[in-house]
């Protein structure tokens, strides 16, 4: 019954083309203008990855509130390797700042840097956040120091300040062995301004602005706990109406990344993040893709033009495949209007797939042509005797793509459902403008004279004359190559799909080896600070967490104990002096005595750091002992240049005094609660409902899927709710290798369902079916024997290589039931079947060379699933078919 | 009867007092020409001596005492008995034998397991230390005989110019710079330092030693078990962190076995 309605159809059809084929193409190239017109203007990209999967799953739902509660926090990291010891770590600090500089003339393109945090930042309690070491030698110095800047304020002379700082470095006053020598550098840095403005001002040089400047003190860097690190994070603004998302901000960076590098040669930084690894990926694919489909068009172009004699009937096929492309665009505008990360390649499948079915009309118009009918005639057997076949094979590859348009995988289902419509509409095209297009052309003559050689595969013919022998090898062939089979497995880790030598991928591997800190980290949200801390210590038990990162973590420790140091230090402060001493000339000679008083200290320091090998710091102390040599070379040869130093003097005391009521704010401030945190990092932590989010950072290497498991599987043994990155990629590659098992098995099952209503014959389905079984176990053999494993990229392989390989068996089918004769290699049809292969294996061809490994994988896939299958088509089946003497009985 | 009793006094003075007396395990530190006083490094001394009491367990009390010049080092050991000290190389060579010196292990300055001393002048200077005329300079040089002999192979009377011990190599070497010294002999760590200022390009090498052991820690007098302890606690703490202050502050990275070039060096009479 099915045939005859397709027959009826056809010949319906043939009336129609045979009368009007002009008004037909004309239809067809309207209605593709007017799609391609409607998709110009209303279809767009959304290139969010949080919407390749359905929003209504819980762990996606979940992710999204998050998002939604706490903003975006999907940072790029720019990750800089710290040198040996202190210099290294200033070094990479330097580094960091000029970058920072570089960042900060792009706002519009980088929201938020975060690489720092300064005692102003933190607020009044900044001196909590020392450690209790750091505490306690902070308040040994103040209780030393702060009488003696107290005292010097009521004098408030230039050469007293001098004699002071000079006595203090001496040993005079203070215990020199218990100051922390990490003071040291800070210390000469102040003095080393200090001096300069006294040799400036001296030299009668302008200079504005305070000396000592305490908004700048205590400056925090994000080190790593090993300290090997220093961790930028950069928020990018994000464009998700272009493919890359964050093509702006990541050359921005990558510019200014490579600005600093050249300032500071040997330091070594670089960019990573999930945002860029995600764009290197999207960069690479594209690359990789764009090559691969120059590479294809171009030998698919010369072997349509070796078999199909010319380039007129190669360039039919191509203008039909470019009007249901257009006309797919068009549904697509009006079915969904937006295009996403994976419906975006559904023209790659349309041209891999969608051209085949031009290709099997085309080659048996070449046929009859060749065996003598007119122009006419040659159209209508080549569409009434292979449009059966190229629909069946058409319907069995839409039912691999419309598999999955139930998936909750949004991504996949809309590419399901725009691939698998393609398909349809390239069949109506291939079958009504296709025909048209070759009956104008023969009807004028356009095609060459000379007909087609290549239209056969006698050779083929001979092989198969024997067909158990034959049979008897290619099995010795599938039980030798059987073992590899066992061999495949599936790899989830995304990290390994990457190209390799990435920067973005080394610095992602760096962070994981080197330091406690991940790109990847879990997201747990509690309602109060009591919920946060139990959930914070039940966590942190876990032997698969690293570390935690929620407010509590920046509260200070040992509170009590420092408010007691801050306070008695703030005691011995005393009074400060309401208002400046009054501006006093400088005396000259007691100027001089004061610099040379410190002049000797300072020489008795820079022999201490000489004798201990001390050569940064020496260095330092050098060029400043030789800038108060200067100061004092200037003024011991005009004594009267002293008066200039008076506005400094003012300068001094107002700096001095102010130095020490912000201390004293910082010493006589409460301990640090929640609500005193600074607002950028309660803005990270608290939510718009006030809830508070818990950062789990894991211990081990998460790109690792086994690794991961255990990780997801232990935090939400804690809190079942838990999100992230972590959960939502682990969820995620879960609900795609199920949604391609299902997409395999549905498939199967509807091609199964096609080829009955076709045939209504078991033996039928079983021999279609053959070429397909068979060569999907030489796949998997050959893949287990090359190592090349199943991954997220290259699954999606199966569902296509099951509705192509199920194609070629029924073309087959028809044709040797038609033939009745067995001579099946002396017809078109192997040679199209063939082609079609080959285009496939042709198109696909072009990623082994792809950088992303991903790519390449699916590449080497499809290649020998499309070779094995056409072996198979052309070995197995004919050879089965000539022992099982199938056809003879019928009619 | 007033003989025996005299005799169980004196037996109770002699066998059984020490046995109440606690034991001590008292360092010293010898590094001539280091600047700084024994008072000020006392709060270092102290520190260490806590470490290494604790360590071991606390039933030995441990006192430290730092100097920096050789008179007073000669004068602290003919009157007391530390047991084991740090002492600077050519304090070893020069003392070693009379004060009973055995080595126990060796300091790591800058991580390096040998030192290196150099004798720098000015670039426009002589071209080979034999045309060398005037004062040279360096901390190592309180002990000059030893000195002169590790890098000129020679006694120091033997030299064409004369060696003075510094407390102050910095300013001995701006006077070479200037031109009031003829050179300065640095060892490992004040050169490297050197390198960092922008004179290190007006100076020269004029004649390098061969590499020479590090400061030593040595036992004073026979070894016992508790050298042994000391030994392993001093290589265990470049791996304990509550040592690395005070590693720091020792300005050494930590300690390895003893230098047996040091032994080798006695016996040869450098």
């Amino acid at each position: 019954m099915f045939s005859r309605i397709q027959e009826k159809l056809l010949a319906c059809l043939w009336r129609r083309i045979s009368s009007t084929p002009r008004a037909i193409i004309w239809c067809a190239v309207v209605l593709a203008a007017a799609a391609t017109l409607v998709s110009a203007l209303f279809l767009r990209l959304d290139s969010d990855q949080d919407k390749l999967v359905s929003q209504d799953l819980p762990y996606q739902q979940r992710y999204l509130e998050v998002l939604k509660n706490f903003g975006d926090q999907e940072y790029l990291y720019i990750v800089i390797q710290a040198g040996e010891g202190e210099q290294g770590n200033r070094g990479a600090e330097k580094f960091a700042e000029a970058l920072a500089a570089r960042l900060q003339a792009h706002p519009d393109q980088i929201q938020e840097i975060h690489y720092r945090i300064t005692a102003q930042d933190l607020g009044p309690g900044a001196l909590y956040f020392a450690s209790l070491d750091e505490a306690e030698g902070l308040a040994d110095m103040v209780s030393a120091i702060g009488p003696q800047a107290v005292n010097w304020l009521r004098s408030g002379s230039l050469p007293d300040l001098l004699d002071q700082v000079g006595g203090l470095l001496g040993g005079n006053g203070t215990d020199g062995e218990t100051a922390d020598p990490a003071l040291l550098e800070p210390a000469l840095e102040g003095l080393d301004g200090f001096v300069t403005r006294i040799d400036q001002t001296l030299a009668g040089e302008a200079s504005e602005g305070p000396v000592f400047d305490m908004t700048d003190r205590g400056v925090h860097y994000f080190f790593t706990a090993n300290q090997r690190l220093l961790i930028m994070r950069l928020l990018p603004a994000k464009d998700y109406s272009t493919m890359d998302v964050i093509a702006g901000p990541l050359a921005t960076v990558r510019e200014a990344l490579q600005q600093t590098r050249d300032e500071f040669p040997v330091i070594q930084a670089g960019l990573t993040g999930r945002p860029v690894l995600q764009a290197d990926e999207m960069a690479t694919t594209n690359r990789d893709m764009l090559r691969a489909s120059i590479l294809s068009v171009i030998v698919v172009g010369l072997l349509f033009t070796v078999v199909l004699h010319g380039w007129l009937r190669p360039v039919l096929v191509i203008f039909c495949l470019g009007l249901a492309m257009a006309m797919t665009f068009g549904f697509t505008t009006v079915t969904l209007g937006v295009l996403n990360l994976l419906s975006i390649v559904f023209a790659l499948v349309l041209v891999g797939i969608g051209v085949d079915f031009g290709v099997h009309v085309v080659m048996r118009y070449v046929e009859e042509r060749k065996a003598g009918h007119g122009v006419d005639e040659s159209v209508r057997i080549a569409l009434m005797y292979t449009g059966p076949g190229v629909i069946l094979g058409a319907l069995t590859s839409v039912c691999a793509f419309y598999a999955v348009v139930w998936s909750d995988f949004s991504g996949l289902a809309e590419l399901g459902l725009i691939g698998g419509t393609g398909i349809l509409l390239c069949l109506v095209v291939m079958l009504t403008v296709l025909p048209a297009l070759l009956l104008l052309a023969g009807r004028r003559n356009l095609f060459p004279k000379s007909v087609p050689q290549v239209t056969a595969l006698p050779i083929l013919g001979r092989v198969s004359a024997r067909p158990g022998r034959l049979l008897i090898v290619l099995t010795l062939v599938t039980l030798v190559l059987l073992p590899g089979l066992f061999k495949v497995r599936f790899n989830y880790n995304l990290l390994e799909l990457q190209a390799k030598g990435l920067e973005s991928v080394r610095f992602e591997k760096r962070m994981i080896e080197d330091s406690d800190e991940s790109t990847w980290y879990a997201i747990s949200v509690a309602g109060d600070l009591a919920e946060l801390d139990e959930m914070r210590e039940k966590f942190k038990a876990l032997p698969t967490v690293g570390k935690t990162d929620s407010l509590t973590d920046y509260l200070p420790q040992n509170q009590q104990r420092k408010a007691t140091l801050f306070q008695q230090a703030a005691r011995r402060i005393g009074e400060i002096p309401s208002k400046p001493t009054a501006d006093r000339a400088v005396d000259a000679q007691r100027m001089l005595a004061g610099m040379k008083r410190l002049s000797t200290a300072l020489d008795d320091l820079a022999e201490k750091l000489f004798a201990a090998g001390a050569g940064a710091e020496l260095a330092q102390l050098d060029s400043l002992i030789e800038k108060l040599d200067s100061a004092y070379s200037r003024l011991d040869e005009n004594p009267s240049l002293a008066e200039r130093l008076t506005p400094l003097q003012a300068q001094v005391q107002t700096d001095i005094a102010n130095a020490l009521r912000q201390l004293r704010v910082w010493l006589t401030a409460p301990p640090v609660g929640v609500d005193d945190l600074p607002a950028s990092l309660r803005a990270v932590f608290i939510g718009r409902d006030g809830k508070m989010q818990l950062k789990i950072i894991p211990s081990q290497d998460i790109w690792k899927f086994a690794k991961l498991r255990t990780f997801v599987r232990d935090l939400r043994s804690i809190d079942p709710q838990v999100t992230g990155v972590p959960v939502s990629v682990f969820e995620s590659a879960q609900l795609m290798k199920r949604t391609f098992l299902y997409a395999a098995v549905l498939t199967l099952a509807l091609v199964s369902l096609l080829l009955w209503i076709n045939a209504r014959s078991m033996r039928y389905i079983m021999l279609a079916l053959l070429p397909l079984s068979v060569g999907m176990i030489w796949l998997l053999s050959l893949m287990g024997w090359l190592g090349l494993n199943f991954n997220l990229a290259n699954f999606f392989a199966i569902p296509i290589l099951i509705a192509i390989g199920v194609d070629g068996a029924v073309h087959f089918l028809a044709r040797w039931k038609h033939l009745r004769n067995g001579c099946l290699f002396r017809t078109s049809t192997p040679m199209a079947v063939t082609l079609s292969f080959a285009t496939t294996m042709i198109g696909f061809g072009g990623l082994l060379f792809a950088h992303h490994r991903g790519l390449a994988s699916l590449g080497w896939v499809m290649v020998i699933g499309s070779l094995t299958g056409m072996l198979s088509c052309l070995l197995v089946l004919p050879a089965v078919l000539k022992i099982f003497r199938y056809g003879e009985n019928k009619e | 009867m007033l003989r025996y009793s005299l005799f169980f006094l004196l037996f109770l003075l002699v066998a059984v007092a020490p046995a109440h007396a606690a034991e001590t395990f008292d360092f010293v530190i010898i590094q001539p020409g280091q600047p700084g006083t024994s008072e000020d490094a006392q709060p270092v001394m102290d520190s260490l001596a806590a470490y290494i009491q604790e360590k071991l367990g606390g039933e030995v009390a441990v006192h430290g005492r730092y100097f920096n010049r050789v008179k007073d080092a000669d004068a602290y050991l003919a009157d007391n008995h530390p047991r084991w000290g740090i002492v600077q190389l050519g304090y070893f060579l020069g003392r070693g034998e009379a004060s009973c010196m055995t080595p126990l292990a060796a300091t790591r300055p800058g991580g390096s397991e040998s030192d290196m001393w150099r004798m720098l002048v000015v670039k426009g200077g002589p071209d080979e230390w034999q045309s060398a005329k005037g004062t040279v300079y360096g901390t190592m040089l309180f002990q000059p005989d030893v000195a002169a002999r590790l890098l000129f192979g020679k006694g120091a009377g033997d030299l064409p110019f004369s060696l003075e011990g510094t407390f102050r190599p910095l300013r001995a070497l701006r006077s070479v710079l200037r031109g009031k010294a003829t050179g300065v002999i640095l060892d490992q760590p004040q050169y490297d330092a050197v390198q960092s200022l922008p004179q290190s390009d007006d100076l020269k090498v004029l004649q390098a030693s061969d590499p020479l052991p590090t400061s030593a820690v040595v036992a004073f007098g026979p070894t016992a078990e508790i050298h042994d302890r000391l030994r392993g606690i001093l290589q265990d703490m470049q791996n304990d962190p509550a040592a690395a202050d005070l590693l720091q502050l020792l300005q050494t990275e930590g300690f390895g076995p003893a230098d047996s070039r040091l032994e080798t060096m006695r016996e040869n009479g450098a």
